[in-house]
């Protein structure tokens, strides 16, 4: 068995290339944690992945997906995406996800809202969605949690610029020492998310654009 | 609106779900179908041939028809308005087809 750790800017397609790579050097996947993966050994390329985004699924039909993958022969891990979404104790509040899928309950859909998709490789590039307008509605429903989340930087940041600053400093602590003011600590690690999540945003409208272009000539 | 036949062209991917459910079927059973009688040229991914079937059968062109191996897998088959549709886009690719033939000359 071998571990490995592993974060990835792109939770899709950065996540579906590694272990594509892997697959390649004759690792097949065996179990998933949030930040480390366990391999077994198998024949090179034995094996290939593609990463579905369901965080916009209510957790019926999220089950009801999976024996559908059940049924046409593809096995799948499911693990956690930590995007957009408010914690109240064991409940998550997701504002962008689709009707009944809004309130996220540990035991359903939280740590669950990716899908990695395993099948035997039969040399055909494994694509989840194989016709250019579910491709779009796919890059939608992963857009979403980003506008969210932008808005939600954006009402942070108006927060922080007009909110009184030095409240901040009392409610974390006094460091008179520091050179850095807690607050601008926090605004500054704000801005980098902000920042990741623009990007983000951008590259996916970038790729439903370019679709788009196809739809009309294309299935 | 339900009960009217489509006006525009389905897409291939419908197109093909109905017909590999002439008889009751399942999602391996519509893959399977899909890639032997197009010759490996057409693959469904999965979460498009899930997304279909669900499409269809909310517009009841299709309906549950028996589930089994403990709720995993779900049978389907046309029904008749599914049928109906089958026919109007049959008849739609046919003049198309025509029209492609007559200005082509291909099968002269």
């Amino acid at each position: 068995m071998i571990k490995k750790f592993r974060i990835f800017l792109n939770p899709i397609e950065g996540q579906e290339k590694w272990l594509n790579e892997k697959s390649a050097e004759g690792l097949r996947l065996s179990k998933v944690g949030r930040f480390f993966y366990e391999f077994e050994q198998c024949k090179n390329n034995q094996y290939q992945y593609a990463v579905d985004y369901i965080g916009n699924n209510s957790n019926t039909q999220r089950k009801e997906y999976e024996s559908f993958l059940d049924d046409v022969g593809i096995n799948y891990f499911e693990k956690p995406l930590n995007i957009g979404q408010f914690s109240f104790g064991k409940v998550r509040y997701r504002p962008y996800a689709n009707k009944g899928g809004k309130l996220a309950t540990s035991w359903g859909m939280i740590n669950r809202e990716l899908l990695i998709l395993e099948k035997e490789c039969n040399g055909k590039p494994f694509n989840i969605y194989s016709n250019v307008e579910d491709k779009i509605q796919a890059l939608k429903e992963r857009r979403k949690p980003h506008i969210y989340l932008f808005i939600l930087f954006l009402l942070m940041g108006g927060y922080f610029t007009f909110a009184e600053r030095s409240m901040l400093d009392v409610a974390y602590m006094n460091s008179q020492t520091n050179s850095f003011s807690n607050s601008d600590v926090l605004s500054l690690l704000l801005g980098v998310m902000g920042i990741i999540t623009i990007v983000r945003m951008v590259q996916l409208s970038l790729s439903i654009k370019t679709l788009k272009e196809m739809v009309d000539i294309q299935e | 609106m339900k009960d009217k036949i489509q006006e525009t062209p389905l897409t291939e991917t419908a197109l093909l779900i109905l017909l590999a459910m002439y008889k009751p079927n399942h999602g391996y059973g519509v893959m399977q179908f899909v890639e032997e009688k197009t010759k490996g040229r057409v693959v469904f991914g999965p979460g498009t041939l899930y997304g279909a079937i669900n499409n269809l059968e909310k517009k009841k062109w299709i309906t549950l028809h028996a589930v089994i191996e403990g709720e995993r897998k779900k049978e389907y088959v046309i029904t008749d308005l599914g049928k109906e549709q089958v026919k109007a886009e049959l008849e739609r690719i046919q003049e198309v087809y025509k029209i492609g033939m007559e200005i082509t000359r291909l099968g002269e």
